[in-house]
């Protein structure tokens, strides 16, 4: 009878009520939608630099992080791949060398980071071969082939089999300088990466660089969940000499943007709720005004204080629980419309790696998190018109 | 044996700026199926009486006891429960919930004492009859006249089979034909259940079927006689 009785009070005033769940209706609506795209945003953000830069775990010697000295290799690397291909999790191992470098063209000259990778495992490891927009990646029927962006290629103003002039310094501390042939130009979403970063075959740079071993060993794992496990089982096959680092203390920023967009959601769902909460209470506080006299008479007739209590917090929960379940409901809905059809995104955050079309997915944990706040943001704000009722006294 | 027995019983109110003596020292006891009428001008204390024996307000000297057992003395929470066991109300403005049908209205108080729904079935089910309203059953109140709706808070009062029935100016919103129906219902009902029934009126068509009147005047009982 409590739910029933629930449910009919709450259509005593019609009106009240539809104005009410509608505001619960898009407001739950909107904030699902709202955290399942900011929350994919930054997780594409992390999952793009994870794929493009860092993947999972990175082997260097200790040290290079802090400089990124050519001469700070990795000793013994082929014995360390060996341990590291042993722990369950890890799925693929790849060595890279990586430096700083200038590229010239006859038009202009840049700054960047030179990548020199073995196409075959770094194709398993890395993404940037899905963003080719020209040309093909790092193939064996060209000499000397580079991957560039096409922002680098529009700077150098350079085509497709161009020619680009890389220098550097080997670890001889020689400045010395190749020529190599654009294979392939990429568009990734992240503009940092493209702005800064070009890519050529281990062999290659190492002849150039006159590096006898990789400096960066780049490793995907099977279960992302166990990061933290492989991460520390991988160290400890290892000297001190050797560091692992996971993707989050490689790219700090990106975690902390991403840690800032959660907190964001969690305040945003917050605001809307509480929001709601309000309109809630004021409607709850007008019902206690209304049905004084009745309450006083359900007291009289031996309703007790906590069933008087317990009447309102349900009529409370009702309300928000309609409003709450069809509003998630709709977002629901809306979310998955929009994973198919795409949200574009204003073109300036393409500088902050974010793709100007968004795909976002349903978060099952942001359903749970507004849920869980709806739920006890209802308890505490209809909490205080239900023990105004609770303390009217027997009356009829 | 005294259903209920008032002792120097006293209600007070402004104690500490103007007081009132609503009920002053009064003293009565009560018989089980007795079918009391209690008259008085307004503002004789009537009302207050009733609230007192009904343990909806606290005297502020004196006792009542109802059984035997001294209410007055019950916790708040305690005499809720008392109230919800022992006692039935049907109110002058018939106070019955809007949202629900007569049949969950006379089942609302044995829902509160978790009587199972056979129980309470059976009994709404036989209430409703006995007082003419077994085709209203699923009939919100707004659809009833105030006639039928005082019925089925006469059989609300009754559902949880009370030892006593209070009932404040019951008739005062009535017709003549529904004062005569309730009064036959409550008369009927009054020796069938042996319910006790307390009414405060100044209505003479209740007074005229009373067993036992008690006036009232100025808190004081100035007449007690049975007929």
């Amino acid at each position: 009878m409590t739910t029933k009785l629930a449910w009919r009070n709450i259509w005593r005033n019609k009106t009240r009520t539809t104005v009410f769940l509608l505001a619960a209706f898009f407001g739950f609506a909107m904030a699902l939608f709202a955290l399942n795209l900011m929350k994919s945003i930054s997780q594409q953000r992390l999952d793009d630099a994870k794929n493009l830069q860092t993947s999972d775990l990175q082997i260097h010697k200790m040290g290079f992080q802090d400089d990124k000295d050519i001469t700070l290799f990795i000793p013994n690397a082929e014995n360390v791949i060996q341990k590291v291909k042993e722990n369950a999790n890890v799925d693929v191992v790849a060595k890279r060398i990586s430096t700083n470098a200038v590229a010239a063209s006859p038009e202009n000259s840049i700054g960047c980071e030179i990548k020199g990778v073995e196409p075959t495992t770094e194709r398993e490891i890395s993404v940037v071969q899905d963003f080719l927009v020209e040309g093909s990646y790092l193939s064996t029927d060209m000499r000397m082939p580079i991957l560039i962006s096409k922002k680098t290629a529009d700077k150098l103003k350079l085509k497709l089999k161009s020619k680009i002039i890389i220098t550097l310094k080997n670890t001889q501390e020689e400045i010395v300088g190749g020529s190599f042939r654009v294979a392939g130009i990429f568009a990734t979403p992240s503009t940092p990466f493209d702005e800064n970063t070009v890519i050529v075959n281990y062999t290659d740079l190492q002849e150039l660089g006159s590096i006898s071993e990789p400096q960066e060993i780049a490793i995907k794992i099977k279960d992302p969940t166990k990061l933290i496990e492989t991460q520390s089982g991988i160290q400890e096959t290892l000297s001190a000499e050797y560091e692992v680092n996971n993707w989050k203390e490689l790219l700090p920023e990106l975690n902390a943007f991403d840690a800032f967009i959660n907190m964001v959601g969690v305040l945003f769902t917050i605001i809307v709720i509480l929001g709601l909460g309000f309109s809630l209470m004021n409607i709850m506080n007008m019902i206690v005004q209304e049905r004084t006299h009745e309450i006083g008479m359900l007291r009289a007739i031996g309703q007790s204080k906590f069933k008087v209590f317990s009447m309102l917090l349900n009529e409370a929960g009702v309300l928000m629980m309609i409003g709450a379940v069809s509003g998630i409901l709709f977002g629901y809905v809306l979310t998955l419309i929009a994973s198919k059809v795409g949200v574009p995104i204003s073109s300036g955050l393409d500088m902050l790696g974010i793709r100007p079309v968004m795909y976002p997915k349903l978060n099952p944990e942001i359903i749970i998190m507004v849920i869980v706040i709806a739920k006890i943001l209802t308890v505490a704000i209809a909490s205080i018109p239900a023990y105004r009722a609770m303390r009217i006294k027997p009356n009829y | 044996m005294n259903v209920i027995e008032i002792k120097n019983l006293r209600k007070i109110y402004n104690e500490k700026t103007v007081p009132v003596n609503a009920v002053n020292d009064v003293s009565l006891s009560f018989k089980a199926k007795e079918f009391t009428a209690i008259v008085g001008a307004s503002g004789s204390g009537k009302t207050t009486l009733l609230n007192l024996i009904g343990g909806i307000d606290t005297p502020t000297s004196g006792n009542v006891f109802i059984n035997g057992k001294n209410v007055s003395e019950l916790s708040e929470n305690k005499m809720t429960q008392f109230r919800r066991d022992n006692i039935g109300f049907v109110f002058q403005q018939y106070n019955l919930l809007p949202v629900l049908t007569a049949k969950e209205n006379v089942e609302f108080i044995m829902e509160l004492q978790k009587k199972p729904k056979e129980e309470r079935e059976k009994r709404v089910t036989v209430l409703l009859t006995e007082i003419g309203l077994a085709d209203k059953i699923n009939e919100r109140p707004a659809k009833l006249s105030g006639g039928q709706q005082q019925r089925v808070a006469v059989a609300r009062a009754l559902a949880h089979k009370p030892t006593f029935v209070i009932a404040d100016e019951p008739t005062a919103n009535l017709d003549s034909k529904s004062t005569a129906d309730l009064l036959n219902i409550m008369e009927e009902l009054n020796q069938k259940e042996g319910t006790t029934f307390i009414f405060s009126t100044h209505d003479q068509r209740v007074v005229d079927r009373a067993k036992r009147v008690i006036v009232f005047e100025d808190g004081k009982v100035i007449s007690d006689t049975s007929k």
